[in-house]
């Protein structure tokens, strides 16, 4: 059923209509034609009700067929999932849409209650009335002011989900000439840089290009040279098209952030007039992709950069300008042209410039099928090209000239417009008898053209601050303009059509020129070239439609001036609900509030009324918000003086009906310049994918082993391998850690930073790095190092081998890896340029396992049993080579557990089978003659973590970047130090850091055995009394199996010297106050005789 | 995003770099035990507005440290070259340089071409 309305204009626009739609809106069935929008298909069919307003709830209804739409934002529900806040998505079959902000229904809203109050609701009601003066109220009144507030729901939860990842994908493309915005600039300046042969980028938003051409007629001369450039740049291979792709952002090195909205695969919007043409893009997108893929997110890094984003209209502000059927010019023009509605039976123009005229024109053409009348009302009285005027009055246009709308009125729907004659010199109308009279139009649909605004956002965003402009009644950009960026069209202030196919043209062929000299030769090649396909022959324009039928190009766009207007209201009075932004609801009382109570500045005035922090962010009523609080300022600065003072500009003391916007200036623009999906930007960088997963590569191994892993940074680590899923973390590594100390363990030990040190100053290189001696470490032993910063802290600490004289094996904690790698590179590559030495990351070549425990070395003499591994040939502390699997391997004979331990590395990728073969143990035989057989068990990082605990050893608890050698009790290191010092000890020494009341690590433990130690907890005397931040920390803390129950290691205000103290540990979220006894942090085999023998 | 031209790699965003700071402090040499040279040299940096050098280092690229003069205001970058060379530069300037000679030994071998062996890790250590 298409025919269902005579909103349809036959003949007309972009839709199909041979195929027919149907979707669903609000629970409710609604016909469609194939190309329609969600709300072009709820015009055809005469809902204008499609929307509650932000605060007030009052009814609203399509304005704007662009991205300033704000009020006809929908819910799509599809498959379970919501997608908020959509504007006018393309109709396809079983299509479900909700309106928004509204309850229970969108006719019935209680919210609207709003509204009636909206006397109290005004500019800064929230901060005066729920903040103060009691703290709390806020937190109280908050979600309220939420739920009744705002737009949209978002499904909490819905975003991570693996479809929703997979709906969206990161790209990026290099551009040479980058052209932002597909209308008749950007058309004409694309094709002259593709014609001179450079990479170009031509982003447009909307799904068709061409920009405001799309509002003319098809079959107009515009259209035909419309599809003659589009063509040609779909032609040309140099040439990249996004349609459907918003540019949002524009960032340093001339980067820019789009997104490309994919549409649903189901139909092919295809653009019939474009029929007769040969396949384009437009019709079938080989680039469409098979997969559920709905939006793209590109990264653009343009050489060149043109803009081209074309300029809005602005509506005209009167009292009840916000009702359903008011709507801006240009989107009666759009829905007209492209999807063939005329929503409206009984039309009232009303504007300030050529636009109006046009639209008037246009729709009283096509109305006159429909049995449309249309009436025009100009606040100007002159100016308007004699040829628009005479195709205005033969459409059979009832011109009111000098008159405005006053007043709009209706209840859920427009229906009569009051108009005034309107006086410049006070900035409001005139209300008399006879031709002064005010006149009453009884109207359906109302079309507003208060003037145009260059589109400047994406300049704005880059700090540039554009000019007013009195003459073209807009904020324009200034001559400066950031390096490589040219601008051209609407976008430039340039309001008339052929000035934007000049514009544009000699933006494209600037920005190629001055790429390079080779391609300003290009650039002026293809000017002469381009220029044939830009120019309509005499007789194309002939058999085109002809001028008096719209659309010629040479003679569209303003001719006239435009009329500042600002507001409309009586001499002296104040429009009541005159909204000046529909996003936010932003009405004139609450500007001139806001100026009142001193927010004077357009920054402090936007952020205390919300004017312009709405979903179209600005772009419908900034610039008029600004001439309200020009005005505004003008008067207050007549009555009285008060305003005045906080004024730092030099406005007029009395009252200018034409006030100079640039004195006031605009506010500043940030990204994005539309809203767009955050999903979108995060692309695949969701879920598992968030960042990347370091396995080790020992990863087969513990999977086999039934391990319960730990995310430490990005590694994957074994955490601890659990018998049964009943075993909890804690009874799985005190069984482990016992075991080990029984018997013998594997641990994972390839995450550790390894680092291959060669040069013929490696020795000075570690001297100068760690603060001990390593001049004197003989070739084939291994030493512990410890490291400082250059402020005196601990910086990290490890294990190195001296593989040769000038070559080290150098380990560092697997948090630090890559930070002390970069810092030796930094030092080599600047201030010790004197020393030769080369650094390689070798983390990732080698597989490590440690062996822990008194059978280590039986196992490894069983599993090696070619190799000297008795304590004679391999001491603690020396280092042995060998070959396994015909590669070359190490054993370190390193201790972290305080147990007899080997550090065993291979080649990484013979990690897994080494692992194998110790696993399977070995047998020996006891004094009674029994064969046993002795298997190694896996433990995990948690058991590691207790016995090293045990011992008294630093980790990562400890070394937290706050601790000094002094206070991790290692100072005997550094004083040992003969030759070259090492770097940060001078820094070390300073009064603060050697204060000998500085905590200092002790080991702790619970006076009640029951009692549990827990990391993070503060320390305070035996008295209990929790003042301030204490006396120190516990940084690690673990059920001990040696010690029988709980342990800790901590930062003690007199350290050791409180040994014996009973303190307390308060750790107020978790367990409460602990008393704890000071212990040496040595609990476990304080002589080390385990580990040497 | 900032783009950075590394000698080695060419124009680079800056999400490959690490960023450091202010390269205009000069280290005190290693055997320097002049607490007050060391407290200035770790401590105290102008903030200017306008023309600064600074360190950057092309983790996920060649890994070498690089000064990147750039505008703090605008974010305009003008240039980029090899610490190496900055600082062999600057050292020479001073005092004839601890080993400029190698310094500017090390340079050379990297513009002919003599690679050096590639560094296996992509850094992007955890913990950072």
């Amino acid at each position: 059923m298409v025919g269902n309305t005579n909103r349809r204009v036959l003949g007309i626009g972009r839709v199909n209509f041979g195929r027919a739609k149907e979707f669903r809106h609000d629970g409710k069935r609604h016909a469609a034609l194939e190309g329609d929008t969600v709300t072009s298909a709820l015009l055809a069919n005469g809902v204008w009700l499609t929307g509650r307003s932000f605060k007030y709830h009052r009814p609203r209804g399509p304005f704007a067929a662009d991205e300033m739409e704000s009020n006809s934002l929908y819910e799509i529900h599809e498959g379970g999932e919501i997608e908020p806040n959509v504007p006018s998505p393309l109709v396809r079959n079983r299509l479900e849409t909700r309106s928004q902000n509204r309850y229970p229904s969108l006719q019935y809203d209680l919210l609207a209650v709003n509204s009636r109050l909206s006397r109290f609701l005004s500019a800064g009601f929230y901060y005066k009335t729920f903040i103060g003066p009691r703290k709390k109220s806020w937190m109280f009144y908050e979600p309220f002011i939420r739920r009744a507030a705002g737009l949209g729901r978002v499904q909490l939860g819905a975003a991570a989900t693996p479809a929703t990842m997979e709906q969206n994908e990161t790209s990026h493309i290099f551009a040479e000439v980058f052209v932002i915005g597909g209308g008749v600039a950007g058309l004409a300046a694309a094709l002259t840089a593709a014609t001179a042969g450079v990479r170009v980028v031509l982003a447009e938003q909307d799904g068709l290009l061409g920009g405001s051409l799309l509002w003319e007629r098809g079959g107009s001369e515009s259209e035909l040279w419309r599809q003659r450039v589009v063509a040609a740049l779909e032609r040309a291979p140099n040439v990249r098209i996004l349609r459907n792709t918003v540019c949002f952002g524009a960032y340093d090195g001339n980067c820019f952030g789009l997104v490309e909205e994919l549409p649903p695969r189901e139909k092919s919007e295809a653009d019939p007039l474009l029929a007769s043409l040969p396949q384009t893009q437009e019709q079938t997108d080989p680039d469409r992709p098979e997969s559920s893929l709905t939006r793209r997110f590109y990264i653009v890094r343009a050489e060149k950069v043109v803009l081209t984003t074309g300029a809005s209209e602005r509506p005209l502000v009167f009292s009840g300008n916000d009702l359903p059927g008011v709507v801006l010019a240009s989107a009666a023009r759009a829905w007209l042209h492209r999807w063939a509605v005329l929503a409206g039976k009984r039309i009232l123009v009303a504007g300030n410039n050529d636009a109006a005229w046009e639209t008037a024109r246009d729709l009283a053409r096509a109305g006159s099928n429909v049995g449309a009348r249309v009436v025009l009302a100009d606040a100007r009285t002159s100016g308007v090209p004699p040829a628009l005027m005479q195709e205005v009055q033969g459409a059979g246009v009832l011109v009111h000239s000098g008159r405005v709308p006053l007043r709009a009125e209706g209840k859920k729907a427009l229906r009569k417009v009051v108009l005034a004659k309107w006086d410049s010199d006070s900035h409001a109308v005139r209300v008399g008898r006879g031709d002064d009279g005010v006149l009453t139009v009884a109207a359906d649909m109302l079309c507003l053209s208060g003037g145009w605004s260059p589109k400047v956002h994406l300049l704005s965003q880059r700090g540039v601050r554009p000019r007013w402009d009195g003459a073209r009644v807009a904020f324009v950009p200034p001559n400066d303009l950031p390096n490589g960026w040219h601008i051209a069209g609407g976008a430039a202030g340039d309001f008339a059509r052929d000035a934007c196919v000049d514009g544009g043209a000699a933006a494209g062929f600037a920005a190629v020129s001055s790429l390079s000299p080779e391609s300003q030769q290009g650039g002026q090649n293809a000017v002469a070239e381009t220029a044939a396909t830009l120019l309509i022959t005499p007789e194309e324009a002939e058999a085109a439609l002809s001028y008096d039928q719209g659309g010629a190009l040479a003679r569209c766009g303003l001719r006239g001036e435009t009329l500042p207007i600002w507001r409309i209201a009586r001499a002296g009075e104040s429009p009541s609900k005159a909204f000046v932004d529909l996003a936010g609801d932003v009405t004139v009382a609450d500007i001139e509030q806001a100026c009142d109570e001193g927010f004077v500045a357009p920054e402090h005035m936007k952020r205390y009324t919300t004017a312009g922090m709405g979903s179209d962010q600005g772009k419908y009523g900034n610039v008029n918000a600004l001439g309200v609080l020009a005005l505004a300022l003008g008067s207050a600065s007549e009555s009285s003086d008060s305003a005045g003072e906080l004024l730092e500009s030099d406005l007029n003391a009395s009252f200018d009906p034409d006030p100079d916007l640039g004195k006031i200036g605009t506010t500043t623009f940030r990204p994005p310049y539309r809203p767009v999906n955050i999903g979108a930007l995060a692309g695949g960088h969701a879920g598992r994918h968030f960042h990347p997963v370091r396995r080790t590569a020992l990863h087969e191994s513990h999977l086999r082993e039934g391990v319960n892993w730990l995310e430490t940074g990005l590694w994957l680590r074994p955490r601890y391998y659990p018998t049964d899923r009943e075993e909890t973390v804690t009874q799985g590594y005190t069984r482990e850690a016992a075991e080990v100390r029984r018997s013998v363990g594997l641990f994972d030990i390839s995450t550790l930073g390894k680092i291959l040190v060669q040069g013929s100053g490696a020795t000075e290189l570690l001297e100068r790095i760690y603060v001990n001696n390593w001049a004197s470490l003989k070739v084939g032993k291994v030493r512990y190092g410890v490291m400082l910063r250059d402020d005196g802290m601990v910086a990290d600490d490890g294990t190195t081998a001296r593989v040769s004289e000038n070559e080290y094996f150098m380990t560092t904690t697997t948090a630090n890896a890559g930070e002390v790698l970069a810092r030796m590179e930094f030092l080599l590559q600047t201030a010790w340029q004197d020393l030769d030495v080369h650094l390689t990351s070798i983390t990732d070549d080698w597989a490590g396992i440690a062996v822990a425990g008194p059978q280590s070395r039986d196992l490894l003499e069983a599993i090696f049993p070619d190799e000297d591994l008795s304590n004679e040939n391999l001491p603690y502390m020396g280092a042995y080579e060998f070959e396994y699997g015909g590669r070359a391997a190490r054993i370190h004979r390193v201790s972290f557990t305080g147990e007899r331990s080997y550090e065993v590395f291979v080649a990484a990728g013979l990690g897994n089978a080494l692992w194998s073969r110790l696993r399977e143990g070995y047998s020996t035989i006891n004094d009674e003659g029994e064969e046993s057989r002795v298997i190694p068990l896996p433990f995990g990082l948690e058991a590691q973590d207790t016995m090293r605990q045990e011992k008294g050893h630093i980790a990562g608890g400890e070394l937290d970047g706050r601790t000094t050698l002094t206070d991790l009790g290692l100072n005997a290191m550094a004083e040992k130090k003969r030759g070259t010092p090492a770097t940060g000890v001078v820094l070390s020494k300073r009064a603060g850091l050697t204060d000998p009341s500085r905590p200092r690590l002790v080991g702790l433990r619970p006076e009640r055995e029951t009692d549990r130690v827990v990391a993070g907890s503060l320390l305070y005397g035996a008295d209990g009394a929790l003042t301030g931040h204490g006396e120190g920390w516990i940084s690690s803390a673990c059920v001990s199996p040696q010690m029988n129950g709980s342990i800790g290691l901590g930062f003690l205000r007199g350290g050791l010297a409180r040994e014996g103290e009973i303190i307390c540990a308060a750790d107020p979220t978790g367990v409460g106050v602990v008393r704890l006894r000071v212990v040496s942090a040595h609990f476990f085999d304080p002589e080390g005789e385990r580990l040497r023998g | 995003m900032l783009r950075i031209a590394c000698p080695f790699c060419g124009v680079r965003d800056h999400s490959e770099f690490t960023y450091l700071g202010d390269a205009e402090p000069q280290r005190p040499a290693h055997q320097d035990q002049d607490a007050k040279r060391w407290f200035d040299y770790v401590y105290l940096r102008d903030n200017p507005c306008g023309k600064i050098s600074e360190y950057w280092h092309h983790l996920h690229g060649c890994r070498e440290w690089l000064v990147v003069h750039r505008d703090t205001q605008t974010h305009e970058i003008f240039g980029a070259e090899l610490a190496r060379d900055f600082n062999a530069k600057r050292n020479n300037g001073l005092s004839g340089g601890i080993g400029s000679d190698k310094a500017g030994q090390a340079s050379r071998e990297q513009s002919s071409g003599l690679a050096r062996p590639t560094l296996r890790e992509g850094g992007g250590e955890d913990g950072r």
